[in-house]
Formats: C-alpha cells, structure tokens, sequence
C-alpha cells in the first residue's frame, strides 16, 4: 500500500512546471497511514487534513524553508522543517506519536492530585450518577454493588446494618472517605451506606487492592472515595420515589436540590434536601422484622468562593438525622416487646478546604479542616420471649446513648515539573473519639484513636510508556479504649509507629492496552470498628462483641495486577479489564463466639488475632457504550481463606456444643458479579436491565434451640431490575421524567430466615430485598 | 387582581424580552459573508456534555449587550466539536471521520501543542480572518464583552 502510494507521489514531480514550490506528504503513525491529522503551513497560515491514506499536499508555497507542523487528537504533535525549491516538489514522510489518550473523568484517588484516568498509574474506578441512576440505587449502599469486587450486604435483621465488602474483605477493611477526607468514623460506619443519599453524590471513585496507602490505615482491601456535586450550572430538580416492597410495605422518598453559580464562577453554592420513610417488612410472617422501619431525613450544602482564579474556598455542611427499628410490635415501646433494636442518629459534618495554585498551576497547596459529630440514642433489647421479672428490668434498661467524633485536619502539597515528575507531600492529623454506654449490660466502649501522618510519593513519567510511582506513609497511631461489659473488662493502651511503602508502575503496551502493577502495605490499629459497635441477638440474648486483651495490630501486604483495553470513537466506547489481587494478612482480627453467657444472659463474640489469611482472585470488566446503547459487566473469581482453620465457635466455661472451624472467610461468596445493559432512545425513552449475581458462599447460624453454631451454604442470588423512564420537555427550562421498574424481578430473597423472638438476627445473607415495585417523578430545569 | 395582571404581563413579556437571539452562522455562510463584506469574526467550538459551554450559552449569549455586539459586529460561528457534517471553509475540505472523535475543523482552530481539545474554545478573528486570539477556557460575561469591544475594531 505504501509502495502505491509513493509512486503516486513520485508521479507528480513531472508535473511540477510551475513558478513557486510544491509539498506532498504522508502522515502515518505507529500502524501506518494516518487520516485527517491537520497539517498547518506555517508562515502562510495554510492548512490542509490528511485525507483516507494519510496524504496532503501544499501548491504554490513560497520557496524556502519552512515549517510543517503536524497535529492529530491523541498524538503529540509534531513540526518538520522542508526545504522548498523553485518549481520543485518536496516530498515529507512524517511520522507521528500517539499520546496517552484522555478520558474524560479526572480522577483524585489515585494519586491524591487530580489527574486523568487512564494515566493514573493506580486503577481508579467510578461509578457516576449515570450507574446510580440506572440502577435505581437511593442510598450509597444501593450503588457500590455495580462495581467489579464490590458488594454490598445486610447483615442484620434487626437494625439493618450494611457494609460494603471489597476484593473478598470485610467492610473495616475498607477506607470510605468523603471528599478524599476520612471523616467516616468507625460509628458512622455502621449504618453510614444507608445513610449517605445519592443525591449528594456525583461520582464515587474506588481504588481496589490496597494501591492508595496514601489515605492512611484502614485502607487495607481499598478505598471508597465519595466527591459530592460541584456545579457550574445553574439547577434545581424536585424528585419523589414510591416503592413497595413485596407488595407489603411501603418506601418513600422525596428530594430536592439546586444549585447557583455566578457567572464568572468565583462563588457557588449548592444544596440539597431529602425525605425517606421506609416501613419494616417481614419475609415470614413472624411478626419480626426481615427490613427494618426508617425514618430519615438529611440536608447539606456546599459553598465554594474563588476570591482570585488561583485560590478556592470550599466550604461544606451536611446533617443527617435518622431513626430505624428493628424487631417486633414496632408499635409498642420497646421494652415491652420481645426484641427491639432502635436507633435514633443524628449526624453533623462540615469541612473547610483552601486550594492555593502557586507558579502557574505548577504547585498547589490545599488545607483541610473537617469535623464529624454523632449523636445516637439506642436500645438494644427486649424481653426475649420469656418474661421473668429479670427479663422485664433488663429490658427496661436497655437504653444506651453514643457520643462519637472525628476529626481530620492536613495540608498538602503537590509540585509538578514538565510532566516528567510530579511530587505529593503532606501531614494529616485524625482524631475519633467514641464513647458508648449502656448502662442495663454495664456495657462501655470508650475508645481515643489519634493518629497523625506524613506522607511523599513520587511519580515519574521514565518514558513516553512507562510511568512509576513510589510512596511511603508514615503513622503514629494512638488507641487508648476502654471495653467493658458485664463483668468483663478490657482495655487498649497503644503506641504504634508504622511504616507503609507503595509501589506502582503503568505501562501503555500499545495505544489500546495498558498494564499496571503494584505492591503495597497496609496495617489496621487494634480498636473497636464498626461492627463492634452494633448488637446483634441470637436465642432472645443480645450478642456483644468485645475486644481480647493484647490485641495485635493487623497488617497486610497487596500485590495487585492488572491488563486493560480501552479504545474510543466518537460512536462507540470499549474496554476491558482484567485484574489480579493477591493480599496476604497477617494477624487479622477475627471474631470468635464463645458460646457463654454472661450472668445477665448476653452474649459473647471476642475479637482475636488469627493466623494468618489471604484473599486472591481476579476481577474481570467488559464495558461497551454507543450513543444509544451502555453495557456494563464486572465479574469477580476469588477465595478468601485463613492459612490455618480458624475457629469461629468456642464454646467455653461448661457452655454446651462442639467448637467450629473453618479455613474459609464466612459470607464471601467465590463467583459474583453485575451487568447491566440500557437502551436510550433520542433522549425521551429509557431502558435499564440492571443485575446482581451472588455465587455461593458460608453463612454461619447459631441455632435457635441450644446456641450452637452450624456452617450454611447458600444458594446462588440473582437480583435484577428492570427500569423504564420517559422524558417529557415542557417549555424550555421545564422538564419532567417519569420512570418506573421492579427491582429483585426474580424474588431472588432468602428463605430460610429464623422465627421469633430466639432468631439469630445475623443469620441473613443475599440481596437486600425481596421483590419491589417502583414508580418516581422528577421535575426539574434539566435533561 | 391588579398584581396578578402585571404578574401575567410580566410572564406574557418575558419570552419577547429573551427573543433577541445571536444570528450563528454555519462555516458555508461564514465564507460567503466574509466575501461580500468582511467582518471580525467570533467562533465558538462546543460540545454536547460540556457544562462550561451550556453554562456560557445560558448566560452569556442571551444577554442583550453581548448579542448586540455579535449581531452587529461580529460574524459568529457556534460549532458542535463532535459534528458529523463535512465543512467548507477557507477553501479546504474537512471531512469527520468515525475514527476521530472531534471533527476535523476542531483541529485546525481549536486544538494546542501538545493538548488535547477541551471545550469550550473561543476563536476571536479580524476582519482579513486571522486569529487575534484564542481562549481555552470559559469567559464570564464580562470577560467575552471586554474582548468582543478589543476585537470588534480590527
């Protein structure tokens, strides 16, 4: 082909008679001839597009030399100096280099400066209001189940506790941060994903396998970054959402939202407001609860003033205040039931943020200042299907109240050179402090954690191909708690200095094909986590966990890799993902189920150091997109395994039963995965076909007669839900959308739930909800 | 009553008081205008999910003084970035390609070294269709007027 080709320039240098020069020229690149790539004449302002065989040609140029300057989207451009000679014709072969193709999202997680995705060296995933949209998701914990190594489960029928489990970890495992800043206390993290509403979401950014030591502890499967809305439009939008749950129960909810910014952008304010009332429901008609009641209602802004174009104030306040309960007669006070579990939150946080972009946008400095207050009323208790005067007086003390706050203050600091290097340094400084009492079970969880943190990281573009990072957090983690309960008492007094390294490195193989690997080290700081802090009830006995003395710090080493392939066109989007996660614990906290009782009848599990364990796998990802078609798929194959078989049931002091082991992470299914599939019309009709998988996985009972624990495999769970929406544009500025689906279509639930009042609560497993119809209504001044 | 009827003339006035509109013209049209009588002109290069450019065509082009100053000064080109359509202008031929995400006229006006295109970009031009200036970014109403009034003479 190229042979034609120069003979068909070579044929026109007979032609060339005329007084002035002649250019003609190919533009090929890596894989040969390239088409409409602008070659610009300089000097004369002539311009001319390469045509199908990536030919131009210049006639009558002024003899000389000069310059030619090639450009293309998505390669580096390029100048070449001809020389021009009377009524003779040039001939100029240039060739091109593609440049690392910009997708459109900028990301944060990554790297902890805003950068494009696909040449973050740490793999960031998003899940942006489209997904969330779709998917009919109206709480955080709806919408991170549609991301490959994601999944999101109930884990309590009583109080509804949810946790995101990320590459086969359990929810503590992961850092959920908001705004790159980790003001989710252990407390808020307890109920936190049914509390966050989407609408104050505008993407969510996960960063799997470890890769982002920079956030600090915690981070051991991952980061969840949640970026609330930015605007620059000005909007509003008044949305209202009806679901019925099975047909039984009924799901409100109502929101509002707007946003205003000044026209030369230098302030902004945005705001939202939402509504939610959810009945309980029951799977088996035992009178308790499988869903527990809601009742919520949360509002928030955020400000941003620009007083020059280099300085950004942001300025961010949120209260959420829930009520939820859990058990049965929800209509009668709760000591007068046989279980009860009810909470009343009320959450307050703020954050101050100051960008300063110094030397030309060169360097930017960002000081941070956030603070989480958390006020929680609970009653944990009830009568437990017998009522002695014992269990009456217990139950009439079962009120407990939780005082919780964070605090996280830093400054950082990221410098970049000519592209080559860019450099990131900061300090970081937390604080939580939670303090829960129920005085009924003597029950105290007092617990300081402080930590402060430093941290560099270094990243270095070697060549065009190939770009490292390196980072290393340093933490001084300080946990000073008290545990008590009953006549157990525990208590943590630690100083713990630890070091995280990070290691990564991207490689484009092609323009398509990327390859990214990494190490890195996490650690978690013995303390009472979130699940820790809720209650649970087995045989009609609330079911405490508290923490074994000498608790061991936990640390873990990740080594992630991966193989992507992405490719756009104006029409159509492709990519594919897979990735490797190998992450080795060690000391991991385990809770353990002794099996005793304490003298006022609670139960005990105690958090211990294990062996050891791994969790390995890969997650696969397939995503196509046209102008009317999206699909979405991630697939995750893994095993989450304890190096030595772990005990999760120990009976213990003359309590009855055989003691249970197992090697296998309880509640970790080894297959699961999403896709989704949606069809738009020109922008009026839409079609959404969303679907969770849940492959099997150990679900541990304690059975209802004597307390022992048995190891249950579940079935295989597929929850789908099918959405139809329809745009109706009134006027200009007005529109209005109507939309409505079955979520769980195949009624895919549990069906093995125990009865009564001597259930154990946590033995619930799969989707979060049977079958449940929708309808909702949006106005606003958008599409 | 009273204050209903003035409310209801204000709602009858309102779409009348927003009918002034920019005269876009396509890059064919540009090219004959400028053959018959040569203006400044003012090209603005867009694209369908960028907020900056909806955010300018909501409040910068529908205000009074900035219509005033295009329609009377100015030939003003509007061009969707992801346009399918072949163009004529200046003589050449740009034909888009599925392979190109932009349109190949993106990359002749609106593209830098080493950069990739990022809407909006503002084209400003003399009379004899040399580029004055080009704005990689978003302008606030002011910052278009200031520029439209320094262009307008050249």
């Amino acid at each position: 082909m190229r042979c034609f080709l120069l003979l068909i320039v070579l044929s026109f240098i007979n032609l060339s008679i005329l007084a002035q020069g002649r250019i003609r020229g190919i533009v090929t690149d890596t894989e040969g001839p390239l088409q409409s790539a602008v070659v610009l004449l300089s000097n004369s302002n002539k311009a001319t597009v390469t045509d199908e065989s990536g030919r131009f040609y210049f006639d009558n140029v002024d003899v000389g030399k000069l310059l030619l300057h090639v450009s293309f989207v998505g390669y580096k451009s390029q100048s070449v100096e001809v020389l021009v000679e009377e009524a003779e014709t040039t001939s100029v072969s240039i060739r091109i280099e593609p440049d690392v193709l910009g997708l459109d999202e900028v990301v944060v997680s990554a790297s902890r400066y805003e950068q494009n995705r696909r040449e973050a060296p740490v793999r960031v995933d998003v899940i942006g209001q489209k997904t969330l949209k779709l998917t009919q998701s109206v709480s955080l914990a709806d919408g991170l189940n549609f991301q490959p190594g994601l999944r999101v489960e109930t884990n309590c029928q009583n109080c509804g506790f949810t946790q995101v489990r990320m590459n086969g970890l359990q929810g503590p495992y992961t850092q959920i941060l908001v705004n790159s800043r980790p003001v989710f206390s252990a407390l808020v993290g307890v109920y936190g994903l049914e509390q966050i509403p989407v609408y104050m979401i505008d993407r969510i950014e996960v960063v799997k396998g470890g890769g982002s030591a920079l956030y600090g502890s915690n981070a051991i499967a991952g980061t969840i970054n949640i970026i609330t809305k930015e605007p620059v439009l000005n909007t509003w939008e008044l949305k209202t959402n009806y679901a019925s749950i099975d047909g039984q129960s009924n799901d409100f909810n109502h929101t509002l939202n707007g946003a205003y910014v000044a026209n030369d952008l230098t302030y902004g304010i945005s705001g939202f407001a939402t509504l939610r009332n959810r009945d309980s429901y029951d799977a088996n008609n035992d009178g308790f609860t499988e869903m527990v009641e809601l009742e919520s209602a949360s509002v928030g802004t955020k400000f941003f003033y620009k007083p020059r174009p280099s300085t950004k104030l942001t300025l961010d306040a949120s209260f959420i205040d829930e009520f939820r309960r859990g058990g049965n007669k929800l209509f009668l006070p709760p000591e007068h039931t046989d279980i009860t579990e009810q909470l009343d939150h009320g959450i307050v946080m703020a954050g101050l943020n100051i960008d300063q972009i110094l030397n030309d946008g060169s360097d930017k400095i960002s000081a941070y200042f956030s603070l989480q207050h958390t006020n929680r009323e609970s009653y944990y208790g009830g009568l437990g299907g017998s009522y002695t005067a014992q269990d009456s007086l217990l139950a009439a003390n079962a009120y407990g109240h939780t005082e919780d706050e964070a605090l996280v203050t830093g400054v950082q600091w990221s410098h970049s050179s000519d592209g080559a290097h860019a450099l990131i340094t900061g300090i970081e400084l937390q604080q939580n402090n939670t303090d829960d009492q129920i005085p009924g079970y003597s029950r105290v969880v007092d617990q300081q954690v402080a930590n402060f943190g430093a941290f560099a990281q270094w990243e270095w573009q070697t060549t065009d191909r190939l770009k490292l990072l390196s980072g290393l957090r340093f933490d001084q983690s300080n946990v000073s708690g008290l545990y008590e309960l009953g006549d157990i008492s525990r208590s943590i007094e630690n100083k713990l200095s630890v070091f995280s390294p990070r290691f990564t490195l991207l490689y484009d193989l092609s323009r398509n094909w990327q390859f990214r690997g990494g190490y890195a080290r996490g650690f978690r700081a013995p303390q009472a986590f979130n699940e820790d802090l809720h209650i649970s009830s087995a045989g009609g006995e609330p079911l405490f966990v508290i923490i074994s003395d000498g608790l061991n710090k936990e640390t873990s080493d990740a080594v992630t890799g991966s193989l992507s392939f992405t490719k756009t066109a104006t029409t159509s989007q492709v990519s594919f993902v897979a990735e490797g996660f190998y992450n080795r614990l060690n000391n991991p906290f385990v809770t353990v189920n002794t099996g005793s009782q304490l003298p006022n009848g609670s139960q005990v599990e105690e958090v211990r150091n294990g062996e050891g364990a791994y969790v390995t796998g890969i997650n696969l990802e397939f995503n196509y997109a046209t102008n009317a078609w999206t699909y979405q798929s991630g697939f995750t194959l893994q095993q989450s395994r304890y190096v030595e078989e772990q005990v999760l049931f120990e009976p213990e002091g003359g309590a009855e039963g055989t003691s249970v082991a197992s090697d296998e992470f309880m509640r970790m299914p080894n297959q699961y995965g999403f896709f989704n599939v949606s069809y738009q019309t020109l922008k009026d009709w839409q079609f959404s076909f969303s679907n969770v998988l849940t492959g099997p996985m150990k679900v541990p009972e304690l059975l209802q007669d004597n307390g022992q624990m048995v190891i249950r495999e579940s079935d295989w769970f597929w929850d789908s839900t099918v959405k139809i929406s329809h745009h109706f544009h009134i006027g200009k500025t007005l529109h209005l959308e109507l939309s409505g689906g079955v979520q769980n279509l195949f009624d895919s639930y549990q069906t093995d739930f125990q009865t009564g009042p001597t259930r154990d609560s946590d033995y619930i497993y799969g989707p979060g909800r049977p079958r449940t119809y929708f309808v909702s209504l949006k106005i606003g001044n958008r599409d | 009553m009273k204050f209903s009827l003035t409310i209801l003339a204000v709602l009858l006035c309102a779409p009348v008081l927003k009918s002034q509109e920019v005269k876009w013209l396509s890059f064919e049209q540009l090219d004959s205008a400028m053959n018959e009588n040569p203006k400044p002109v003012f090209i603005e290069f867009y694209t369908d999910w960028c907020v900056y450019c909806k955010k300018m065509e909501e409040e910068s082009f529908t205000d009074s003084d900035i219509v005033e100053l295009l329609n009377s000064d100015y030939y003003s080109v509007r061009f969707n970035a992801e346009s399918k359509q072949a163009v004529t202008f200046d003589g050449l031929s740009f034909i888009p390609t599925n392979e190109q995400r932009f349109h190949p006229i993106v990359n002749l006006l609106a593209t830098r070294k080493g950069a990739t295109f990022t809407p909006p970009v503002l084209i400003f031009m003399n009379s004899k269709m040399n580029v004055e200036a080009r704005s990689f970014e978003y302008l606030s109403r002011a910052e278009l007027k200031k520029s439209l009034h320094s262009f307008s003479k050249k």
